[in-house]
């Protein structure tokens, strides 16, 4: 053989590695064709039947355009400066910039990042996510009347019984007040086309419908519909639901920001099979060593004392007009919290997080946190504006 | 030469390089420090007497004190960033570039052995290297465990708890998949070791590696080739301790582990081939 067909294999090998990579990804999302169907026939498709059993891996992925910034979740502000103190000055570019505890930490990996978890569902009252976390994981478990939340990390368990009669009760109540009011609706409400029909038009009216190209979605064919804005004052280029053809299940949900070619928001199905999981998968026991935590359920008189609770509650005469004006103004809809009704906490978290800061940037007469999908302004004068609109239509509507 | 012979010469070369490899001082001196990372992790947590609150320090090691079968898996967790990616690199930089800088190799290949076949025997002299190291630390982790805490069933990640045999399997399912992920490594010393005379330039290119594979893999700009790097998977075994277990990083290690094999061992192969072999 001679030399220089010896080198031959140390080309190839790369080439086929990339080719059968490239091979398995093109057949992954291999072009298939379904049976053609209209925006209405596939949105009547969509499942509403929750006695459905199936399991499957879901990957979420965010790219929310949020300043790049290296939060720890979990870390309190003590625990930084502690941190500070023994570091040498050098180094403080590596100390996390804020802290982020609890809902908020929950909140922020909610809109950042890629996570993967498996969903386990059995009818209405079983049900499983199965978040993997490296080297950790989380699990929330429904099975009949207990609902377990589980963090290995933490090994904090936190368990609640759902009250079977109360659910019972605020059922029949919604169902006696659907069937008052029904006639009040303008569509009949008993035919699945004619609720199609209706989305279709008064969405219609703000954005333009369209059946996108057929997909494969865990290995399973789907149908798309993509919901594109009409006008240019939207964050949002479009959003794409993509619905299994055999189960009416939708597979996929992907929102795509104006000016960036990643979806800033997309949770997918990576696999998924319509077999009954096995009943170990609800079955939960906090292993020894747990700390456990009770959470009692609210009742519905706990949430109406809650309900009163709030500051200035709007009429509902007034709620019904400010959601009204929020439809009328389609999607450059900017929602106006007057400053008398911006919560407490909120108030706290702009004089002393760091967070804030961080996150939000000084515009004239106040901040503006800005992201893919959504900006807010927060007025000098305590005035919150939120919309997922441009930050000039935001100032817009703060100046009328 | 008949194929009975081809396979007998083969044999005898693989053990001769084996008990070449396991007759090193040097090897044993490796194999023992791996061990000494278990044992001294264990007794850290044993004279700190304290019990370590849930979600502080490395993962798992609050579990330590309360079952000693998870002491291999927090070795596991700290040896696997640095430790045993230090071993491989000496085990696998040193495979071709050792001979060659001893004068050995030329003797080697002086004897009828195809330079294909020795590159084979050495890849699979590191990689049993591989299987001992993560079999050295599991099996030291074990025995530790069992003098210096209480052995009980194991709570998985999932919280579900399994018996003390089917904790023994998971341990040998973890120390599998370090070892495959080590076998990627090895491709890349194995590589490495023939573009040199110095060995320990090979050593520490290895290492520089894997290093710098990790490093890569913390900077979000460069999140597309996150996924082709070497060490993308290499803390995936945690899978494994899940409940169904969960086979899926397992595979997808194996597949990119497989490829750095494919594409390093033939690149090992085209350079070793047309390389002028001078001492």
């Amino acid at each position: 053989m001679s030399r220089n067909r010896r080198w031959i294999p140390a080309v190839l090998a790369p080439v086929i590695v990339a080719g059968s990579v490239l091979g398995f990804s093109v057949q992954a999302n291999a072009s298939i064709d379904l049976p053609d169907k209209s925006a209405s026939q596939i949105l009547q498709m969509i499942n509403t039947n929750p006695d459905i059993a199936f399991s499957g891996r879901i990957v979420k992925k965010a790219s929310m355009g949020l300043p790049p910034m290296n939060i720890v979740p979990d870390i309190s502000q003590s625990m930084i400066d502690e941190a500070a103190k023994r570091m040498p000055k050098e180094m403080s570019d590596f100390l996390p910039k804020a802290s982020a505890q609890g809902e908020l930490a929950l909140a922020l990996e909610f809109f950042a990042g890629t996570h993967t978890a498996n969903i386990y569902v059995d009818g209405v009252d079983k049900a499983r996510l199965q978040v993997l976390d490296l080297l950790s994981e989380r699990d929330y478990i429904r099975n009949g009347n207990q609902l377990w939340s589980y963090d290995a990390g933490k090994s904090l368990a936190q368990h609640s019984v759902v009250s079977e009669a109360e659910v019972a009760q605020a059922e029949s109540e919604a169902r006696s007040l659907f069937s008052r009011n029904s006639g009040k609706l303008p569509f009949d409400y008993t035919s699945p086309a004619a609720v199609a029909e209706y989305v279709l038009n008064e969405a219609g009216k703000y954005s333009t419908i369209t059946v996108a190209s057929d997909a494969k979605i865990a290995d399973r064919g789907a149908y798309q519909i993509t919901i594109t804005p009409k006008g240019s004052q939207s964050l949002v280029a479009s959003a794409t639901l993509s619905i299994d053809a055999a189960t009416g299940l939708p597979l996929a949900a992907r929102v795509m920001a104006v000016g960036q070619s990643t979806p800033a928001f997309e949770v997918a199905f990576e696999t998924i099979t319509f077999t009954k999981p096995a009943a170990s998968n609800f079955n939960f026991t906090p292993p020894a060593g747990t700390r456990i935590k009770e959470v009692v359920a609210p009742t519905k008189a706990d949430i109406l004392r809650e309900i009163a609770k709030a500051p200035k509650a709007p009429s509902e005469g007034e709620a019904r007009k400010q959601l009204e004006d929020l439809a009328a103004q389609g999607w450059g809809a900017v929602a106006v919290i007057p400053a008398a009704q911006v919560p407490a906490e909120l108030r706290l978290l702009q004089v002393n997080n760091n967070l804030y800061k961080e996150f939000t940037k000084p515009v004239s007469g106040g901040r503006v946190f800005t992201s893919a999908l959504m900006n807010i302004f927060f007025a000098d004068n305590g005035d919150v504006y939120a919309g997922s609109v441009t930050v000039a239509r935001l100032l817009e509507v703060a100046a009328e | 030469m008949s194929r009975v012979n081809f396979l007998q010469g083969f044999a005898t070369l693989v053990r001769s390089e084996l008990s070449v490899l396991f007759r090193r001082r040097r090897t044993w001196a490796m194999l023992a420090t791996i061990a000494c990372i278990p044992i001294f992790l264990a007794i850290a947590v044993q004279l700190s007497g304290s019990t370590i609150p849930p979600g502080e320090g490395p993962p798992f090691l609050d579990r330590v004190s309360q079952n000693g079968l998870f002491v291999g898996f927090t070795a596991m967790i700290l040896a696997i960033p640095l430790f045993l990616p230090l071993t491989i690199g000496v085990v696998a930089g040193d495979t071709i570039a050792g001979e060659a800088s001893t004068g050995t190799l030329r003797y080697l290949l002086v004897a009828p052995v195809s330079r294909v076949r020795l590159l084979v025997v050495k890849f699979i002299g590191a990689s049993v290297f591989a299987i001992a190291a993560t079999a050295t630390l599991m099996i030291t982790g074990i025995i530790v465990g069992l003098i210096l805490f209480p052995v009980g069933p194991v709570t998985l990640l999932s919280g579900d708890v399994i018996s003390i045999p089917a904790a023994l399997l998971r341990i040998a399912l973890v120390a599998a998949y370090v070892t495959i992920s080590l076998m990627g490594l090895s491709a890349v010393g194995l590589f490495i070791s023939t573009l040199t005379v110095i060995p320990v330039g090979a050593m520490a290119a290895t290492v520089v590696v894997s290093t710098v594979s990790q490093i890569l893999a913390t900077l979000p700009q460069l999140e597309v080739i996150h996924p082709y790097l070497l060490t993308y998977n290499w803390l995936g075994f945690a899978d494994l301790l899940r409940a169904p277990m969960d086979f899926h990083s397992f595979a997808m290690n194996s597949l990119l582990q497989i490829s750095y094999i494919v594409i390093f061992g033939s690149a090992a192969y085209s350079r070793f081939t047309t390389k002028d072999v001078l001492s």
